[in-house]
């Protein structure tokens, strides 16, 4: 669940600890661990937008761009029959669907690699993942500048569905996705709304120099699944900075990859609305 | 059910009836209370030492005492630390009543005149694993921000450590900060912190003594594993209106006293507000100086003796935390009331009555916007208690008693407010339970070498509806649920809980001790970070969460050296805890309706060495104390199922703490702790995922923070003492971490900003050189 208040809370805790605290780098040594495969795989209902990607897991501390992991076969088998990706030339361990394929809504993918050598003790690793249904009853959206945060807040008024829907939200400046890294999306279940209109919920949140008056801001909102938006709330709780008062202990992040690999092969429809970014107002 | 509790009614007033039949007829009884001299507070623990028999008695909470004694001429010398001993000829040739004042003692005897030969009761007690602290002690310790603070004192004593740095929560023995039971005059403070913990919420003005039972409790007490701090606040002066008072950096606060009629009732009333926004007006981050923060506290208590057999005392407590930023707001407090009723049946049988009412709940919101929004949450508790001290005669003496508590949880509500709100109304339903006990104990002596405590404490836990209750399956989602209707008792839990303890007395001066005891714990804090905050809330044992119990056992060798001067104790514990608590990975525990699903039950141990020497009178002060401790988890779901080091595993644990006073006018305090490093899980391998960095750990708790050490100063010069003047001045300097060691509160690890592959540990650490001075007054 991602609660607002929660968040809010951090505000206090901020302004308390920031009066007396500080930081700085710490050396830490750290074991080594264990080479594991990772799938980053992803089916959408938007041509172009569909791959899987191949890495490795690192030690920690090893500072290098993951090792992609080549000449694999990765199948995806739906209803309509198995299709067969293709390497990409320039980026290792990068594997594409044809030209002009889209995911269908209420479509089952099945995702089968078949590794060159063992990673982790296998070759073989499986995964599948239901396409959502869409809340396509979108408004409009309203981008406001809010002075508390002298930041920028992307408002929608959309209509939620009366069943259980879990979102995921992108946003576009003048066609560029801002929200390029997963711990940048906003994720929210729909337990604050179900079934009702969404008479300018906050969205997303952006900072000052993200976004300028002008600008086309597209918001992109995505149906995901359930076990989705768990993934992806660990991995914005992992790398969010932890503190003694409402961090949990640290734990590693799910995976809906066979075998032991990590990673996650996910598939959502998405909607999009735009506006044109308004000029800041005047401090009254 | 309720026919054995009439039982038990039966039984007691049998007991009652029976009182003065069993007592062999040439035995008299020597009874009454033992109060200060100058302000008429009853003294608790004061000791009652008959010279001709060589052995003697202590008063009671209340100040009341009992002895058995044949007829005859008598030495009793009646003692308590820190007061001028006095000796009695009494003549005993039927039952007799003797209240005694003693005065306090002036602060620059000599030590050896202070300590006379009755007062090693440390020694001769059956009760072990204890610890007491008196108000003055606590406020000779350097305080952060010269917030003078009784749960920061407690943190220091052997077998306690602080759950983080500046909480006021802590673990006893290695259990969490929720398997403590903290009452402030019998009433459950659900959460004993201000400022998310940093203070605490007990104003030490208001304060009289504070006894921390570490795992061994006495019989009367229940419902947690770990330990009880017992909290009394001051009676009020009965001989003289008197006031004091303090100006702080963070905080100011005002205590008031004195008789309502003399020498039979008094008032006690104190106040405390803190000003920390102030400070973040100074602030040039427009996010911090537009905030508005600040906690205050009331304690008031009223006693009368209505007359030598009847007293009654009325005591409150109301505290609360207020932040707000822009539109959102928040506030959360406790607060408590207790009313109790002293009653002397006769000379061998003293009863206490008490009803309390104690609460805890937070409320927050976006209020003035449109579509704002509500959360609150609250839980209530309604207790009422007997207890009685029957004693039966110089070899034993026995209590008993009944308690019976109503919980009322409200685990929160979330609501829209505002013309455009769109939130529907989420939370979770009020639930309701019981928790009775009822408990019998003797303290028994035989002969002049052995004393034993045998008690034995019943406990039972009643779920009572309305309530949905879901089952869940191995992966803690809800499969179905059953609906109890209003006033069905849908679940039961007993609990038999044993309480056992040996004194082996070698001489005057030591001892060994042993003990055993099992606790059961209903109730528990849905908390899985180290320090915790206001907002994780209390739920109860239900069909889903089976009564968490200790077993734990004990064996120490105790010693007093000078004439009593030093007090010194090595204790040995093992501890095992069945259907510990803890957490799924990634638990949602904030207005969670499947709450219970997330929780994962299996065991805990640990075990430890602890030792304390202390010196309780003279010019300097203070205590050492060293704990090696280990203590340990198992638990189906985490670390593969695998033993992982419990999150307060701190094995070596070291404290000193001192206060000289050189003279009447100037004092020293200083103390110094050492901490083995907070046990934590880090990362020890990545992948990516989505352009980010994501971590893999290590096993639960395999590393360790760097080691915690600190040392606190304080300065305190004292007005020279002048009877002709009614206003005395205090002016307290202190230093909170004086050689500004870096202690990490938290270690994260980032990823760099430019290159995203690169990645790198940071440690947070809260305070440096905290300077702070206090401007005390007394009238």
């Amino acid at each position: 669940m991602k609660l607002k208040p929660k968040y809010i809370l951090y505000i206090l805790l901020v302004t308390l600890v920031s009066l007396s605290s500080c930081t700085e780098k710490i050396d830490i040594e750290l074991d080594s661990d264990r080479i594991r495969l990772v799938v980053d795989g992803i089916i959408t209902d938007i041509p172009g937008e569909q791959y899987v990607k191949l890495t490795e897991t690192a030690d920690y501390f090893s500072n290098e761009q993951p090792k992609g992991v080549g000449n694999a076969t990765v199948i995806i088998e739906s209803q309509n029959g198995p299709i067969l990706l293709t390497e990409s030339d320039s980026v290792a361990g990068l594997y594409l669907m044809p030209d002009g394929f889209v995911g269908v809504q209420g479509n089952i993918y099945q995702l089968n690699i078949k590794l060159e050598n063992e990673i982790g003790g296998y070759k073989d690793y499986f995964a599948n993942t239901k396409m959502p249904l869409l809340s396509d009853d979108i408004d409009s959206i309203a981008v406001e500048w809010m002075p508390q945060f002298e930041g920028w807040v992307v408002r929608l008024y959309a209509q939620d569905p009366d069943r259980e829907d879990f979102y995921m939200f992108n946003g576009l400046r003048n066609g560029e996705l801002i929200t390029d890294s997963i711990h940048e999306v906003n994720i929210t279940d729909d337990r604050l709304f179900n079934g009702n209109y969404t008479s300018g919920v906050m969205v997303l949140m952006f900072n000052e120099d993200q976004l300028d008056p002008g600008d086309l801001f597209t918001l992109v909102l995505s149906n995901i699944t359930k076990e989705y938006i768990n993934f992806v709330s660990e991995v914005q709780t992992e790398i969010q900075s932890k503190e003694p008062l409402f961090s949990g202990p640290p734990a590693n992040v799910s995976s809906n990859i066979s075998n032991g690999a990590a990673g996650w092969f996910t598939s959502y429809p998405s909607a999009f609305s735009s506006t044109i970014v308004q000029e800041i107002p005047e401090e009254k | 059910m309720q026919k054995r509790l009439l039982l038990i009614f039966f039984l007691l007033s049998f007991v009652l009836q029976s009182v003065n039949a069993v007592e062999p007829k040439d035995n008299y009884t020597l009874s009454g209370f033992i109060k200060d001299a100058k302000n008429g507070e009853v003294l608790p623990g004061a000791t009652v030492f008959i010279k001709e028999l060589g052995a003697g008695t202590a008063s009671n909470v209340y100040g009341f005492y009992s002895t058995s004694l044949k007829p005859g001429t008598y030495h009793i010398v009646f003692s308590f630390i820190g007061y001028v001993d006095q000796e009695q000829l009494v003549e005993i040739d039927g039952n007799k009543s003797l209240n005694i004042n003693l005065k306090p003692s002036v602060e620059n005897l000599s030590e050896i005149e202070i300590r006379g030969e009755a007062k090693n009761e440390n020694i001769s007690s059956t009760q072990m694993s204890v610890n007491k602290i008196d108000s003055k002690t606590i406020q000779a310790i350097p305080a952060l921000m010269g917030e003078v603070d009784l749960i920061k004192a407690i943190q220091l004593l052997p077998g306690v450590k602080f759950a983080a740095e500046g909480s006021s929560g802590f673990s006893v023995r290695g259990g969490s900060p929720d398997q403590n039971l903290v009452l402030l005059d019998e009433a459950t403070v659900y959460n004993a912190g201000h400022l998310m913990g940093f203070f605490s919420v007990f104003n030490n003005d208001a304060v009289k003594s504070v006894e921390l039972y570490k795992g061994d409790l006495p019989s009367k007490y229940g419902g947690r594993l770990s330990s009880l701090v017992d909290v009394r606040m001051k009676d009020g002066n009965k001989k003289k209106f008197h006031g004091n008072g303090g100006i702080g950096v963070i905080s100011s606060r005002l205590m008031l006293e004195g008789p309502i009629v003399k020498d039979k009732g008094s008032f006690m009333i104190a106040g405390r507000r803190s000003y920390a926004d102030l400070f973040l007006r100074l602030s040039s981050n427009d996010q911090i100086n537009k905030n508005t923060l600040y906690f205050y506290d009331l304690n008031a208590k009223l006693n009368y003796s209505i007359n030598q057999n009847n007293h009654v005392f009325i005591s409150g407590y109301f505290g609360k935390d207020v932040f707000k930023n822009g539109s959102f707001g928040m506030n959360w407090g406790n607060a408590t009331g207790t009313l109790r009723w002293n009653h002397v049946f006769n000379e061998k049988l003293f009863s206490n009555f008490t009803f309390i009412a104690s609460s805890f709940g937070y409320n927050m919101g976006l209020t003035n916007e449109d579509n704002g929004f509500e959360w609150k949450s609250q839980l209530t508790d309604y207790n009422l208690k007997g207890d009685f001290n029957w004693y039966l005669n110089n070899s034993n003496t026995i209590n008993f008693g009944f308690s019976t508590m109503f919980h009322d949880f409200f685990p929160g509500i979330i609501k829209g407010t505002g013309s455009e709100s769109f939130i529907t109304e989420y939370g979770l339903p009020n639930n309701y339970a019981l928790e009775n006990a009822i408990y019998i104990s003797n303290s028994q002596k035989i002969g002049s070498i052995i004393s034993l405590k045998y008690g034995l404490r019943l406990s039972m836990f009643n779920n009572v509806g309305p309530n949905t209750v879901f089952n869940y399956d191995h992966e803690g989602q809800p499969i179905d649920s059953t609906v109890y209707s209003k006033g069905d008792f849908y679940n039961t839990y007993f609990g038999l809980e044993p309480r056992l303890g040996a004194v082996f007395q070698l001489n005057e001066t030591s001892s060994v001790k042993a003990s055993y005891s099992r606790n059961y714990q209903y109730l528990q804090q849905a908390q899985n970070s180290t320090a915790g905050s206001p907002l994780n809330i209390w739920f109860s044992s239900s069909p889903n969460v089976k009564p968490q119990f200790s077993d734990q056992f004990a064996i120490g060798y105790f010693r007093n050296f000078k004439e009593g001067m030093y007090e010194s104790s090595v204790e040995v514990y093992y501890k095992d805890i069945k259907n510990a608590i803890d957490f799924r990975d990634h638990a949602d525990l904030l207005l969670n309706k499947h709450i219970e699903g997330e929780l994962l039950i299996g065991k805990g141990y640990g075990y430890g060495l602890e030792f304390l020497l202390r010196k309780n009178i003279g010019k300097l002060t203070g205590w050492i104390s060293y704990t090696y401790s280990r203590t340990f988890r198992e638990i189906e779901g985490i670390n593969n199922g695998d033993p992982y080091n419990g999150p307060y595993d701190r094995p070596h644990d070291f404290s000193l703490v001192a206060n000289y006073n050189l003279n009447q006018q100037i004092s020293f305090g200083l103390t110094w702790i050492y901490l083995t490093g907070q046990p934590v899980t880090f990362p020890v391998g990545r992948f990516v995922y989505g352009n980010t960095v994501v971590p893999f750990y290590s096993g639960r708790n395999d590393y360790r923070m760097p080691d915690y050490h600190r040392l606190d100063l304080s300065f305190t010069w004292t007005e020279k003492h002048n009877p002709e003047k009614k206003w005395h001045s205090q002016i307290n300097v202190s230093m909170y971490n004086a050689y500004n060691r870096k202690n990490p509160w938290v270690i994260n690890f980032q990823t760099d900003a430019n290159d995203s592959s690169i990645t790198y540990a940071e440690m947070t650490y809260l305070f440096g050189i905290v300077p702070s001075i206090t401007y005390n007054f007394k009238f």
